[in-house]
């Protein structure tokens, strides 16, 4: 039942995504494409490529992650909820299939993000450029971990956000203030709580702290999604 | 043993009781108008047994057993609210229905697209709100549960083909199983029900084979609003 419902979820939250994907893509390497011509005609176009591949990155942040938010709202705790939870699986299958759609899709936006950026900043394409990077080892390690450390702050302000709707939905009233206010507050409370301990300069241990944090956050709010909500 | 068994259930929104210490049994075989006006609780006792709501107290029983994956496999609910998947037409969420329910009957459900109008490759975004009701309905009347439960069915199409689908619907529905229907348009249904569950203020206040009632439902009705919303 998990794999069904895996496959209907990632198919419903990635194929309007994979326009914008492609789009994104197409864009970048038309940059790399028109290289230093000197043509006016594809200094134009370079422009026009560079500026909306720049909107592009920045509908890639912002998109997929508010698409799987809503999905997991929508599906979970508002009208969609009259199908899903009255499918015979259990809540617990349900939050892990929605959770771990969400993480792929951000995992695979953050991808593309990541191949954009290197086609339109370092003038190379991505290719060249991870092949440079393999044969300086400290700079692809620093960069490696940057990555990971912006990757894993996204990630542990989506979890506690979910948190949050979790909590808010327990309640009867003001449902997505309280989701939002509840998810802001744990977000602060975890980060107080790693600051207390570690200095989250850009290294390996506070990325794996980061990344405990949200298993400790999913194992809370499947536990608490699991003994039941209170759907509008 | 009874197929639907309610134990002093009790479902608080702050200190408002939707639901005020409901006990009641739905034996099999029957077709059951629960009814009441607005606020009456009526929907908070539906998404209770489909457990989309907490209770507050009491217990639900699902022949014999408390509510879990077989009652959601056994129990049809058809709710008013726009819950289908919006994106996918009408043979794609057929499709979905069979690959999670084991008693959804696919051939039969492509049959009833036929039989209501619908048209099969239309996303359901398009569909106009009788049409997504009428879809609504074949999903769940496709399915061989025990228990049917329709909450205000098919309240945006005309009142002939409203008539029509729904003289379908109770011919075609299993007698063993029971069926739960809430309605506001009691001149077409009153002539189905055997049992008659009326619900105010959250509590019961009458449940009755309809056989036994000595005045019409709508008088029973009046008793308990100054405005008469149900007819």
């Amino acid at each position: 039942m998990f794999w069904k419902l895996f496959k209907y979820d990632f198919k419903s939250v990635n194929k309007d995504l994979i326009a914008l994907y492609i789009s994104c893509i197409v864009l970048s390497f038309v940059v790399i494409f028109c290289g230093n011509n000197s043509n006016d005609a594809i200094i134009a176009a370079k422009k026009v490529c560079t500026d909306l591949s720049l909107v592009g990155m920045f509908f890639l942040v912002i998109i997929p992650f508010s698409k799987v938010y809503l999905k997991i709202r929508n599906n979970l705790f508002r009208e969609e909820a009259y199908l899903y939870l009255t499918l015979p699986i259990k809540r617990g299958t349900l939050y892990d299939s929605k959770v771990l759609v969400s993480v792929l899709t951000l995992i695979i936006s953050w991808i593309i993000l990541g191949i954009c950026f290197v086609n339109v900043f370092s003038g190379k394409n991505v290719f060249s450029f991870v092949s440079k990077l393999l044969d300086n080892y400290t700079g692809i390690e620093n960069n490696i971990v940057f990555i990971l450390t912006i990757a894993v702050q996204f990630s542990l302000i989506f979890m506690s956000l979910i948190t949050g709707l979790i909590f808010g939905n327990k309640r009867d009233h003001a449902k997505d203030l309280f989701s939002f206010v509840f998810g802001v507050l744990i977000y602060l409370i975890v980060r107080l709580l790693i600051g207390f301990f570690y200095d989250l300069d850009n290294n390996i241990i506070s990325i794996g702290i980061v990344l405990f944090a949200d298993v400790i956050l999913y194992i809370l709010g499947r536990y608490v999604y699991s003994k039941g909500v209170n759907v509008d | 043993m009874e197929l639907l068994e309610i134990n002093h259930l009790t479902k608080k929104y702050g200190s408002f009781k939707a639901l005020d210490d409901v006990n009641l049994k739905i034996a099999k075989g029957k077709i059951i108008g629960l009814l009441g006006m607005n606020g009456a609780g009526k929907t908070t006792l539906l998404k209770l047994i489909n457990e989309l709501l907490i209770p507050t107290s009491g217990e639900i029983l699902f022949k014999g057993k408390k509510l879990g994956i077989e009652s959601k496999n056994d129990i049809a609910y058809l709710s008013d609210k726009e819950y289908l998947d919006e994106n996918m037409n009408a043979v794609q969420i057929l499709k979905f229905y069979n690959d999670f329910y084991k008693n959804f009957n696919y051939k039969k459900a492509l049959k009833y697209l036929d039989e209501f109008d619908i048209e099969k490759n239309k996303k359901i975004y398009k569909m106009s709100k009788g049409m997504k009701d009428k879809l609504k309905l074949v999903l769940v009347i496709s399915r061989s549960a025990s228990l049917y439960i329709i909450d205000e069915p098919l309240t945006a199409i005309d009142p002939i083909t409203r008539e029509y689908i729904l003289d379908i619907v109770f011919k075609k529905i299993d007698k063993n199983s029971s069926l739960i229907v809430t309605t506001h348009l009691l001149n077409e249904m009153e002539k189905v029900f055997d049992e008659i569950i009326v619900l105010d203020k959250g509590k019961v206040v009458l449940n009755k084979e309809v056989k036994d009632l000595k005045t019409s439902i709508k008088s029973i009705l009046r008793r308990y609003s100054n405005v008469l919303e149900t007819v």
